[in-house]
């Protein structure tokens, strides 16, 4: 069963298959609750929310078109839940602003160099606001391309290159932060 | 040679799609004329891979796992199959099931997700037979975080359940007033059913 693409685990979900079911969510699981987990850093919801979007796979199934592949398509149920959240808590206000960074990074490559530990990676994403965070994490965790993450957020194709681009250089200035604080830079 | 016209602020926003891998062979070619002639671009590029490779390294966060499958697992059993095949009725009947079925396994995940406890978690139902315990049922439609956090504000442990009625049995933490636990417990009645504090 797990030898069997997301594409034909959902057909045999569609036609009620549960086997099939639990073999897309071990395929699934987790780098769904990484996702979910980073927007909203509370382990209880976001066990929650990735029960809620594996229960709606199960119910929509036969409703998936193939428009796009079927991980695109759970994330963006993930997608729209945290964001129902979000709305929820009036926590989010969507907004491509880019905060202002003083010109004091060191080069490129430097920056990484200097983050000597996996925190402080862990630690700049977090400062990221939540639209700059879910582009470069779809990319990079997830080694998605732009027109997937277009679909997993619902915005245009270009709004994804930007926000992957500024969220790559937030994350390269925090960094050379760290790296000129630790004094290795 | 590509035929994709790319300035090179266009070229930039495609970095971080090279280091994943996911563009287009037009789209690579293109980004590949401009980095032989640009240094600065170039630096970006090896940039965007290691940031790649570094948040590739990170290790995955604890999530549910199998506990959450199993909690999957009783929500589903209680759906008669996905939502093309189901009558109206069937729907409803089933949603109701799967989430009465969603809260008894809501304490494992519960119980698993939380962080190491300086107290045993679990205590022998057979053993310490003089303390007090609550048997509780909650709601259907209550929520696991809802429900994982009134058990912690409170300190109560599951020592015991669900039962076939959907029973919890609770062992309130030692030296505390288990009758005033009961009570706000009855409070809490938009999570909680019914609380009996006769053991």
């Amino acid at each position: 069963m797990s030898a069997l693409s997301p594409e034909e685990l959902l057909a045999r979900v569609a036609a009620g298959d549960r086997q099939a079911l639990a073999a897309l969510y071990r395929v699934l699981e987790q780098p769904l609750y990484r996702f979910v987990q980073g927007k909203l850093n509370d382990p209880m919801q976001s066990a929650d929310i990735v029960h809620d979007v594996f229960l709606e796979v199960w119910r929509s199934a036969g409703r998936f078109e193939g428009r796009s592949s079927v991980r695109t398509w759970i994330f963006g149920i993930a997608y729209r839940k945290v964001i129902d959240v979000f709305r929820a808590n009036a926590r989010l206000h969507v907004t491509d602003e880019v905060p202002e960074t003083e010109d004091d990074s060191p080069g490129a490559l430097e920056c990484l160099a200097v983050a000597e530990t996996r925190d402080q990676v862990r630690h700049c994403l977090s400062t990221l606001k939540m639209e700059h965070r879910t582009a470069i994490e779809l990319a990079f965790y997830e080694d998605m391309g732009y027109r997937e993450i277009s679909e997993v957020t619902g915005v245009p194709e270009g709004t994804v290159k930007t926000r992957v681009f500024h969220a790559k250089k937030l994350l390269q200035h925090c960094l050379g932060r760290f790296g000129l604080q630790g004094g290795a830079a | 040679m590509s035929t994709l016209d790319l300035d090179r602020a266009g070229a930039e926003e495609l970095l971080a799609f090279q280091a994943n891998g996911t563009l287009s062979r037009d789209e690579d070619a293109a980004l590949a004329q401009w980095l032989s002639q640009d240094n600065a671009l170039r630096d970006s590029a090896a940039f965007s891979a290691k940031l790649r490779s570094e948040m590739q390294a990170l290790p995955m966060p604890q999530s549910p796992g199998e506990f959450g499958l199993a909690r999957l697992m009783r929500a589903v059993a209680a759906e008669d199959a996905p939502l093309q095949v189901r009558s109206r009725r069937g729907l409803w009947t089933g949603a109701i099931a799967a989430s009465a079925a969603a809260l008894v396994s809501a304490f494992v995940t519960a119980m698993a997700l939380r962080g190491p406890a300086e107290e045993p978690l679990y205590v022998q139902a057979s053993g310490d037979g003089d303390l007090p315990v609550l048997t509780v049922s909650f709601r259907p439609e209550a929520r696991l975080a809802d429900v994982a956090a009134l058990l912690q504000e409170h300190d109560l442990i599951i020592v015991d359940g669900p039962g076939a009625l959907g029973l919890y049995r609770l062992a309130p933490p030692p030296g505390s007033d288990s009758l005033a636990l009961a009570e706000t417990l009855r409070a809490a009645d938009h999570l909680v059913l019914s609380v009996d504090d006769t053991e």
